[in-house]
């Protein structure tokens, strides 16, 4: 059982400046298991993945390949000794071939090394000696644009089995793949295992990944706070030490409420031009354009859009707030918004938490209380003087509301954490403009597991207070616990829509992959 | 009596075809690398103005030819080193060598032969005779590069600097060196084109003889889509408008003379309307005029 560790770090330790990222971490990666390394953003996970690979330089502590002291003069060493990573963001070439992409690099050539003719066949000769079944392959002269997101992973996963690596870290890696894709990633990643690799997941996304590793170390604040064999742990105990307290329970409690109309769509379609603004995000692809989409939202219930993202999420919140032309109807609180601009849209009475926040949704050289008057600072002037006391008493309030926490809210709202962020974002989506509609696109992204509790929790009760709220997110797991509905968009189509009592997680997975069997 | 006409405006297309094609593909080369250039009319000039103030010095085009070439790489070179390490706005740089070219050429000729902005005449034994072996190379070069493009690591590791450097540099391979390699090799291109500007289409050089031939080029490269052979396409149609400029001036259209300014405008009211209806259809290199 206890075989040799293929990595190994003693009391290896980072700084910048007074800042210790990395204190002290002792960590053992047996050969030919998978191992999870688990902690919040800013646990020092991504510094602890630059220093094994030569990315950083330890300030103490040593790293030990194969049981030998190594230090990395560049990652091309790292590399170089079997060391490979997919990194959360791929870094593919969108218009070259599977194999081509895999080859980068490590070029199969003939002929005069000047030019260097490539040698296709031979690379794929050999690409496919290494693998361990089928199940790995992709199509090897599709253009990788054309592929799939769970197809460019393994497109990454390869382009590391073609270099020989040994050890396969990835970065995040269910991050970006619907449910069925996760499950091909793991029996592709147990067959790696069985060919004697050790790969190891770096997440924070524990329930996904815990279940097909073998050992987890908790990272905290940039120290190891535990370790051991998953077999003998449970969920709990590692959400627990990830963020150094209990979470409560999270019952809910869902009182009935009216059902007034507050968000109708009927048909809504985008026509062939593109919009007036396209979101950049897929404005010149057909799939996430919006095709005949017909959605409702009532006072007091949570709706979900749930799919891939880029299958049309974007364009709808463009299309509810006046930035995207479209045909049908779009009725918010009864009122058709068509001949209205964004802000007289808003001002019906609809919050946006958007989905990026520091492009969308904050001005980050800017003050806390700054942020939270954006679009709303009319109500604290005088003639054209602001009324800073007033301002700030009453911010001052909505972001104890939302348990914003920055040591003072005159801070640049940019130094918080991401967590905070959101809550800023939140306080005066919700405290200050009062809505009857709110609409939250990826509220938690990128946001600590304690600032997720609290944003459903609050997200909950403004429901119960009879709020209508939409939430369009990626993280299937967010969905079903908060929702009462829920809708699913493939390729800027509702393919289907589930009621609370009808959840089942693999149902809606397929159906995000386009996958519809009934209601 | 039309088809002699057809004839001429097409041989004529052939001969004005060649700098602008040299130019395209020097363009090319650079921007699928991601380095947008619009210094090909500075590189145009630079290597017309060498090719022929060299021959005239030493009397052998042959020299002149290879130190106008040179020129050209020199130019390249510091382009693509300024973009690459200076991380300006490669617009903004590429103007501004321009602007350079405008500027200091004229300052050579008159230090050199007391001239401002031309070079002498170059007799007959002085110049090249030859448009359609420039022509006949002019299409080798877009065969070389469908090659380059299609079956060697040199053009993969371009295009993939072109597209995301992020995949060269994960691999440890610097992205910056591609770049510069794929500039360089694009001046020798384009050098090409300035020497037979001076060289071969007229004898010597006359101040800003390439009159934005280099952004034509760049038209026709965007027009082309980036890739060899509707590059070459595209440039073709352009010398033909040029070329048909050229037949009707001072000629009576419907018994109307029409004055030659209208005329001569042709050529870039062609390359204006193509960009306004086809090229933003177009996909550019996507890091391009990107660090990453």
């Amino acid at each position: 059982m206890t075989s040799q560790p293929i990595l190994e770090t003693r009391d290896l330790t980072k700084s910048f400046g007074s800042f210790t990222a990395v204190a002290g971490v002792s960590l053992e990666f047996a050969t030919g298991q998978i191992h999870a390394v688990l902690g919040e953003n800013g646990a020092g996970k991504s510094t602890l993945m630059k220093l094994l690979f030569g990315l950083h330089r330890p300030s103490a502590g040593e790293i030990l390949l194969d049981g030998e002291k190594v230090s990395w003069r560049s990652s091309m060493n790292a590399i170089a000794r079997g060391l490979g990573m997919v990194q959360q963001h791929f870094s593919l070439v969108d218009t070259l071939s599977a194999i081509d992409n895999i080859m980068l690099g490590a070029e199969v050539c003939r002929g005069p090394s000047l030019v260097g003719k490539l040698d296709r066949h031979e690379a794929i000769a050999r690409l496919e000696k290494l693998l361990p079944s089928r199940s790995l392959a992709v199509p090897w002269d599709a253009l990788v644009g054309t592929l799939t997101v769970g197809q460019k992973q393994r497109v990454e996963i390869l382009k590391l089995l073609f270099r020989k690596s040994r050890i396969l870290f990835l970065d995040e890696p269910t991050a970006v793949l619907t449910p069925t894709e996760i499950e091909e990633l793991f029996s592709v990643l147990r067959e790696l295992k069985a060919q004697g690799r050790t790969i190891v997941l770096i997440t924070h996304k524990i329930n996904e990944v815990l279940h097909i590793c073998d050992t987890y170390t908790v990272l905290r604040a940039g120290k190891m706070v535990t370790r051991g064999s998953v077999s003998t742990v449970t969920i709990d105990h590692i959400v627990e030490s990830m963020i150094g307290r209990k979470l409560p329970d999270f019952s809910v409690d869902r009182h009935p409420t009216t059902s007034d109309m507050v968000l109708e769509c009927l048909d809504v379609k985008e026509e062939s031009r593109a919009g007036r603004r396209a979101s950049g995000d897929d404005g010149t692809l057909s799939r996430g354009k919006l095709n005949d989409i017909s959605l409702k939202v009532h006072a007091g219930e949570i709706v979900g859009v749930a799919g891939v993202e880029g299958s049309g999420q974007s364009h709808l919140v463009e299309v509810l707030f006046g930035l995207r032309n479209v045909s049908g109807s779009v009725k918010i609180l009864g009122k058709d918004v068509a001949a209205l601009n964004s802000r007289q849209i808003r001002d019906l009475g609809i919050g946006l938490v958007p989905e990026d926040r520091h492009h969308q949704g904050l001005w980050l050289d800017e003050s806390c209380f700054t942020n939270m008057v954006i679009g709303i600072e009319g109500r604290f002037l005088r003639g054209q003087i602001f009324q800073f006391r007033d301002l700030e008493k009453t911010t001052a309030e909505w972001a104890r509301d939302f348990d914003v926490r920055a040591s003072s809210l005159d801070l640049p709202v940019g130094r918080l954490s991401g967590g905070n962020q959101q809550k800023v974002i939140f306080a005066r989506e919700v405290s200050g403009r009062k809505p009857k509609l709110l609409v939250c696109h990826q509220p938690t992204r990128g946001v600590d597991l304690g600032a997720i509790d609290l944003i459903h929790r609050k997200l909950i009760e403004l429901r119960n207070s009879n709020l209508g709220v939409l939430v369009l997110s990626s993280e299937l797991d967010e969905l079903l616990k908060l929702c009462d509905r829920i809708y699913v968009f493939f390729e800027g189509r509702v393919v289907c829509e589930f009621a609370r009592a009808s959840f089942d997680r693999m149902r809606i997975g397929a159906a995000m992959t386009g996958v519809a069997d009934g209601h | 009596m039309i088809w002699d006409m057809v004839g001429d405006i097409l041989m004529s297309a052939l001969r004005l075809s060649v700098p602008i094609l040299f130019a395209a593909f020097g363009g090319l080369l650079s921007e699928r690398s991601g380095i947008a250039n619009i210094a090909l009319e500075a590189n145009l000039l630079f290597s017309a103005f060498v090719g022929a103030a060299v021959t005239a010095l030493t009397g052998d085009v042959w020299v002149g030819a290879f130190a106008g070439i040179a020129a050209s790489v020199v130019v390249g070179f510091l382009f693509g080193s300024v973009c690459i390490w200076g991380r300006g706005d490669q617009i903004v740089i590429g103007t501004a060598f321009n602007l350079l070219a405008f500027g200091l050429i004229p300052v050579f000729t008159k230090a050199l032969f007391n001239v401002t902005g031309s070079t002498p005449a170059l007799s007959t034994e002085q110049t090249f005779h030859q448009p359609l072996v420039f022509f006949a190379l002019a299409i080798m070069v877009m065969f070389s590069l469908e090659i380059l493009f299609r079956f060697t690591r040199h053009g993969l590791r371009v295009t993939a600097a072109g597209e995301n450097p992020a995949a060269l540099l994960t691999q440890g391979v610097n992205h910056n060196l591609v770049r510069l390699r794929a500039v360089t090799e694009g001046a020798v291109l384009t050098g090409l084109g300035g020497v037979y500007l001076s060289l071969c289409q007229g004898s010597g050089y006359i101040r800003e003889m390439s009159a934005g031939r280099g952004f034509i080029a760049l038209a026709a490269l965007i027009f082309g889509g980036w890739r060899p052979l509707p590059t070459f396409a595209a440039c073709f149609f352009f010398a033909i408008a040029d070329a048909i400029q050229m037949q009707l001036q001072g000629q009576k259209i419907a018994e109307v003379t029409v004055p030659n300014q209208f005329i001569q405008i042709l050529p870039y009211v062609a390359t204006l309307f193509v960009l306004i209806f086809y090229a933003t259809r177009m996909r550019a290199p996507a890091a391009i005029n990107r660090d990453f």
